[in-house]
């Protein structure tokens, strides 16, 4: 902001010029140092710089978010003396894509590895930003790599990332409520709207379980579950969008049911409400991820120890749909000078059992998509003081195995921004889910026409 | 721009000095050619005292005007890669409805949360001016405390305080009978969000106000009270057209920043994601368009657009307050 004209300024100007201009040249320069310091001091990368690197390794820059991650680094360059990561932490999830894709427009300062959602993978395909892995035999951990995992990855013959973790959906149920109101664990969805008509009956306060409609990640999850997912796609320039089909409308219809008769709440995922709702009973169920219960165990008090993990209800008995909410993959970033030692380091951190003893534990405690902990029998018979004696890994295991990988779509920026607000209307009472579907259908195939794609309806 | 920081930078002078001024309005005018050759050095110390300012405003204010004007001339398709569009972008904006509804409820934003909160300020400052309060200099500091707390922080704050179920203000509003207030609803939305920032500026404006009242020559008042004249006339009568050009100033000042009203709601949005649209503010808008979906050309082509319409606002006012001989 620049300061009015002061048109006196030149005027009464004492003597004694070449003093002054001593002094002025000098507080010019002391005001320029203290830009510049200042402009320095605002670094506010968190660097877990280099922790156990060997002198003369290659360094690589990884931008990461997960807790534990720090760990897995330091173990790796412990064992691998020739390369050096660094680990920085520019954000979670959007906050560190946007930063990515900012780097990439800029062309400069883009990260060597970056840790990325199975969801935002192809929109990093789309603009060519990650580099090929194929050429630099990533493609030996197949073997070892969940199918779910391993598809979302690939594309034809390249690999543009190395799988990570997985969110298989489980149902969560409080036993002690099922019990208490003589309520079997449903095995299909209409088995499950019963249960939520009895439990409702039972104790006019409960509801089965909580459902956000304003966050997107879990609804396409379960969307995906039921068979429903409202996106195709296989790479190149076609696009499917189908938020209206007949599955979807059925998907739409049986949840908006049981929200119409207060048998399922729409409090915000993580909120508060949603703890409380669940340690007070008012839920009796939470559609939960694999790495649901962990976080679940920090913020409830009451009901821990009443918890079981069954497998998702389905839409038709005998069927197997599995979802995924939430899992990572590293990928390496285009422009880096060092894609072979950055092969290296994603294969080894996605696909070793060094890095998974440490990503499975107890700081960390990612959901493996890697097989040979995912069967081995003493990641499968782990207990949780919420789910007191029983093995709920068995349950999000089998779930794992069986998931069939989603088509996400390359324009899940947009789906996620501009989701919050199109579906505002159905928590607060003014829209039902499937209105909201059709509005969304028409913003997303009018965003993916404007974006160049061939859309293709229904 | 926060408006927090923009106001820190550069504190406003008192009782017509010079002004800061907002986006578009006129900058430094060339120095006069001077009349003698060797009156040209005598120019250079206050070149070079100003020129860190400058750079900086070259660097971090025309550089990217320009850049953005540029950016929003092209259009980037995730199929087909960027090619030049002309005007296309600012078309898009200006018949985006999410756009004019942010501009909309930014202006009754404005009308609502400047007025009421300048005329709360002067109340107070009066009331500390007149020396009718005790323990004055406790509560002066106690009202400028909101503004010592950052917008972030003040925003995370109230979204914890006014929690629909579990907040104690809407345990508050149960217990007086008001049945369940959202504060978070449509309805109440935007009068919350008037509340708050009510809360973070009226202690400056009451500070800055207080400040200038103080500066009124004792005597004056002391000849209005020999007249007879009673407090509340002295203060409506005597001292508010004495302190005008401030109010003036403030107006102009909170206006600018309303316009660019963008911290409290987007700090509300990570809380309550459904209580604050895509384009709930114009600022908003830009950033979600530029940031949330990475069409960095349609985001530039908004703030081009934004500019211009505070820009336009800020030359009226600074027209206005020209002619009513502020600058002499």
């Amino acid at each position: 902001m620049s300061e009015m004209p002061a048109d006196e300024a030149d005027r009464g100007r004492p003597r004694g010029r070449r003093r002054r201009w001593a002094t002025a040249t000098g507080a010019a320069v002391l005001a320029t140092v203290v830009l510049v310091a200042c402009g320095s001091i605002g670094d506010d990368t968190a660097a877990s710089g280099g922790s156990g690197c060997h002198a003369g390794a290659t360094g690589l820059t990884f931008w990461g978010w997960s807790a534990g991650y720090d760990l897995v680094v330091k173990k790796f360059n412990q064992t691998h003396p020739d390369i050096c990561v660094r680990l920085e932490n520019a954000g979670n999830a959007s906050d560190e894509y946007v930063k990515v894709n900012d780097a990439l427009k800029a062309n400069s300062g883009t990260p060597d590895v970056a840790q990325i959602e199975y969801f935002a993978l192809p929109s990093f395909e789309i603009t060519k930003s990650l580099v090929d892995l194929a050429p630099y035999g990533v493609g030996d951990a197949r073997a070892d790599e969940a199918p779910a995992a391993w598809s979302q990855v690939t594309e034809g013959s390249a690999q543009y990332a190395m799988p990570v973790d997985l969110g298989p959906l489980g149902l969560y149920y409080n036993a002690k409520v099922f019990t208490e109101h003589d309520i079997a664990v449903p095995t299909t969805w209409s088995a499950f709207a019963a249960a939520a008509d009895a439990l409702h009956a039972a104790d006019p306060k409960a509801a089965i379980t909580n459902f956000d409609p304003v966050d997107a990640q879990p609804v396409l999850a379960l969307m995906q579950q039921y068979g429903a997912f409202p996106f195709t796609y296989s790479g190149g320039d076609t696009l499917g969008i189908d938020f209206t089909g007949p599955a979807q409308t059925a998907f739409a219809d049986l949840w908006q049911g049981m929200i119409d008769k207060k048998e399922v709440t729409t409090a915000a995922d993580f909120s508060p409400a949603q703890w409380a709702n669940l340690d007070s009973g008012a839920n009796a169920a939470r559609i939960s991820p694999a790495w649901g219960p962990v976080g679940m165990q920090g913020s409830i008090k009451k009901t821990i120890g009443d918890w079981r993990a069954a497998p998702m209800p389905q839409t038709r008995a005998g069927q197997d749909l599995e979802g995924n909410w939430g899992g990572s993959t590293l990928a390496v970033v285009k422009g880096t000078g060092h894609a072979k030692e950055a092969a290296t380091f994603v294969k080894w951190f996605g696909g070793s059992a060094d890095a998974w003893q440490i990503l499975s534990g107890d700081v960390a405690g990612a959901f493996p998509g890697y097989l040979p902990l995912l069967n081995s029998p003493a990641f499968q018979s782990r207990t949780l003081p919420i789910s007191g004696t029983s093995q709920p890994n068995k349950v999000f295991a089998k779930a794992a195995r069986n998931t069939r990988p989603a088509q996400w779509p390359p324009i899940m920026t947009a789906v996620l921004t501009q989701w919050t607000s199109a579906f505002a209307g159905v928590t607060k009472g003014t829209e039902t889910l499937a209105e909201a579907f059709k509005a969304f259908q028409q913003q997303m195939v009018t965003y993916a026409k404007a974006q160049g794609f061939t859309v293709t309806e229904g | 721009m926060n408006q927090k920081t923009a106001n820190l930078a550069s504190p406003p002078r008192v009782s017509g000095g010079p002004v800061p001024d907002g986006p578009g309005a006129p900058g430094r005018v060339a120095p006069r050619r001077p009349a003698r050759r060797r009156a040209r050095g005598r120019q250079w110390p206050g070149a070079v005292f100003i020129s860190p300012q400058m750079l900086v405003l070259a660097l971090f204010m025309l550089v990217p005007t320009v850049y953005a004007v540029y950016e929003s001339l092209q259009t980037t398709r995730l199929v087909g890669g960027t090619h030049y569009s002309g005007l296309a972008n600012y078309g898009t904006v200006l018949h985006s409805p999410e756009f004019w509804d942010g501009v909309r409820r930014v202006l009754v934003f404005t009308v609502v949360q400047v007025p009421v909160t300048i005329a709360l300020a002067f109340f107070f400052a009066a009331l500390f001016d007149a020396g009718v309060v005790k323990y004055a200099r406790f509560f002066r500091t106690v009202f400028f405390m909101p503004f010592a707390v950052p917008g972030v922080v003040a925003a995370v704050m109230w979204s914890f305080l006014l929690l629909p179920d579990f907040g104690p203000y809407a345990k508050l509003m149960r217990a007086l009978g008001l049945g369940h207030v959202d504060f978070f609803s449509s309805k109440l939305i935007l009068p919350t969000i008037i509340l708050i920032v009510m809360w973070e500026w009226t202690g400056y404006n009451v500070t800055v106000l207080y400040t200038s009242l103080k500066s009124i020559p004792q005597h004056i008042t002391e000849a209005a009270v020999m007249d007879g004249a009673r407090l509340g006339t002295i203060i409506m009568r005597l001292k508010l057209p004495m302190v005008r050009p401030t109010i003036v100033m403030l107006c102009f000042l909170n206006t600018v920043g309303a316009l660019q009203l963008f911290t409290e709601p987007s700090i509300l949005a990570a809380f309550q994601p459904q209580a604050v649209s895509f384009g709930f503010t114009p600022s908003l808008y830009v950033y979600n368009t530029a940031v949330g979906t990475s069409d960095y050309n349609l985001g530039a082509a908004a703030a081009v657009v934004l500019a211009l319409i505070i820009g336009a606002l800020s030359l009226g006012a600074f027209a206005i307050r020209k002619r009513a001989g502020e600058f002499r």
